[in-house]
């Protein structure tokens, strides 16, 4: 049974021309609110039809993603405004369409029948299962609906235990924080960046019940103020194509993911000195996440970065995490990345962003890493900023940071 | 005046917290804050919480209209109507 709030616009979608009879069509769904592209999913899997989700975006770029993912409609802005596109649509299982981020190579349509989610649902929700009350906590969705995590973590495995999701999606942090106000037993689907946002924002005054995060691992410090501030901070990982991974019910560090949902089967390297990439093999598929990570003693999977970020200096292999924490370890050191600096002669080196809390010197941080890492994990370039770049996601990309050096 | 304090405290705060380089000496009514300075949706999202937390602003917790941040001008006229924070809200509540 769906909830109200899901299903009253129905009878309105169901007088619209364009979504009077959707059943074997595929829609594009760039919404300004989550909560009509929330409404509008549902609806055109109630249908038979199948939906690609957009983020919000102008519409001639949003023309051009539904063409990509052969939509023969767009809906843009609201669900009474549509557009139809010159595609041929051919009739395949009604599905969810996501197009990936292409962090690596150009974006990528990925279609998943709405049945496999619905099985993705209900392993989630199995792996959840050891939160206590956790039909009494209301999923606060501040990560947004037009991604999987938001949707199908947040809404619609919610739906399937019989909760309803509040969808909080807004420009404005205070609209979010309300939110959490208003439900005091909420379960919040952030990512560190919007986390990171209410933590400043409620500086201790806000009492938050339980907290989720995906889309990156949360910086240590910010684990900490959230785990001192909060009943239950958990952490998932996932990809476009399979969805989520592993969950953790309780992150203990900054890269606790948990355990894989009982669906899937993975392997990554045994113990933190030998990290792998995470495969996983689930419904006769195999996925090369690109990952890297290893399965800790308590069969926890712990997240290391992407496997193209590791650092070759002159044949060894630096981890950039691993560097990270170090630095981090550091008083004064707020934030800190380590990415591929690229040397004419010396070919691939270690450098490193830092934002710091207090005044600091990149000799003093400098000595601090000389003191506890070999040589050639140690940055040759330290550079103290007041901000670490991020992509419009909130994700750090360190590729995107080696290139941009590269240009500069 | 009013108005002319939160264009110097904004530049502040915009310089100081978003880390943005570029910034004209002085803010422009024209000047668009995508386009021209580079904020984006997150650094929005950051800026709102400075102008709350530094300029003391009280903003209000529904959907703030888009086109209050599409140019200086646009921002200026929205934190014009801005309550200032009381110290015991800040502290208390």
């Amino acid at each position: 049974m769906l909830s109200h709030t899901l299903t009253e616009r129905w009878t309105d979608f169901r007088r619209l021309p364009h979504l009077a009879r959707p059943a074997g069509r595929a829609y594009g769904i760039c919404m300004t609110a989550g909560h009509d592209a929330a409404a509008l999913a549902f609806y055109l899997r109630e249908e038979g039809a199948s939906a690609l989700l957009i983020p919000d975006m102008p519409i001639d770029e949003a023309v051009e993603r539904a063409i990509e993912a052969d939509c023969g409609i767009l809906l843009h802005g609201e669900p009474e405004q549509a557009l139809v596109l010159p595609v041929a649509e051919s009739a395949t299982v009604p599905r969810l369409l996501q197009l990936t981020s292409g962090t690596t190579g150009p974006p990528r349509v990925i279609g998943r029948s709405w049945s496999s989610i619905d099985a993705e649902c209900d392993a989630y929700n199995r792996a959840l299962g050891s939160v206590p009350a956790l039909e009494s906590l209301t999923p606060v969705i501040l990560a947004p609906v037009s991604h999987a995590y938001g949707l199908i973590c947040g809404v619609m495995a919610a739906e399937r235990r019989g909760v309803s999701a509040r969808i909080a999606d807004s420009r404005n942090p205070k609209r979010m924080l309300a939110a959490l106000r208003e439900h005091p037993d909420h379960l919040v689907y952030g990512v560190p960046v919007l986390l990171h946002l209410l933590e400043t924002l409620a500086a201790g005054r806000l009492p938050f019940h339980t907290l989720m995060n995906s889309g990156a691992p949360l910086p240590p410090p910010l684990l900490e103020r959230l785990r001192a501030s909060s009943q239950r901070v958990m952490q998932q990982y996932g990809c476009s194509e399979l969805g989520c991974i592993a969950l953790s019910v309780e992150a203990r560090d900054a890269c606790d993911v948990g355990r894989p949902l009982d669906t899937h089967e993975l392997s990554a390297g045994i113990g933190a000195a030998e990290p792998q990439e995470i495969r996983v093999r689930s419904g006769g598929r195999r996925i090369d996440t690109g990952d890297l990570g290893y399965l800790g003693a308590d069969g926890g999977l712990r997240l290391l970065g992407r496997t193209d970020d590791l650092i070759n200096v002159s044949g060894r292999k630096v981890l950039p995490s691993a560097v990270e924490q170090v630095l981090l370890e550091l008083p004064g050191v707020a934030e800190a990345v380590v990415y591929r600096g690229r040397h004419p002669v010396m070919g691939e080196r270690v450098h490193a962003l830092v934002v710091p809390s207090r005044p600091l010197q990149e000799q003093e941080v400098l000595g601090w890493c000389r003191e506890r890492l070999p040589e050639y994990q140690t940055p040759s370039c330290i550079r103290l900023v007041d901000r670490i770049p991020r992509l419009p996601s909130g994700k750090i990309s360190r590729r995107r940071l080696t290139e941009e050096e590269g240009q500069g | 005046m009013r108005r002319e304090a939160y264009r110097l405290r904004l530049r502040e705060v915009m310089a100081r917290h978003l880390q943005l380089d570029d910034l004209p000496e002085r803010l422009d009514d024209r000047q668009r804050l995508s386009e021209d300075l580079g904020v984006d949706s997150i650094m929005l999202m950051q800026l709102i919480v400075w102008i709350e937390l530094e300029m003391k602003l009280d903003v209000p917790e529904h959907e703030v209209d888009a086109r209050a941040y599409v140019t200086i001008g646009a921002l200026l006229d929205f934190m014009l109507t801005l309550q200032e924070t009381r110290e015991e809200e800040v502290r208390g509540a």
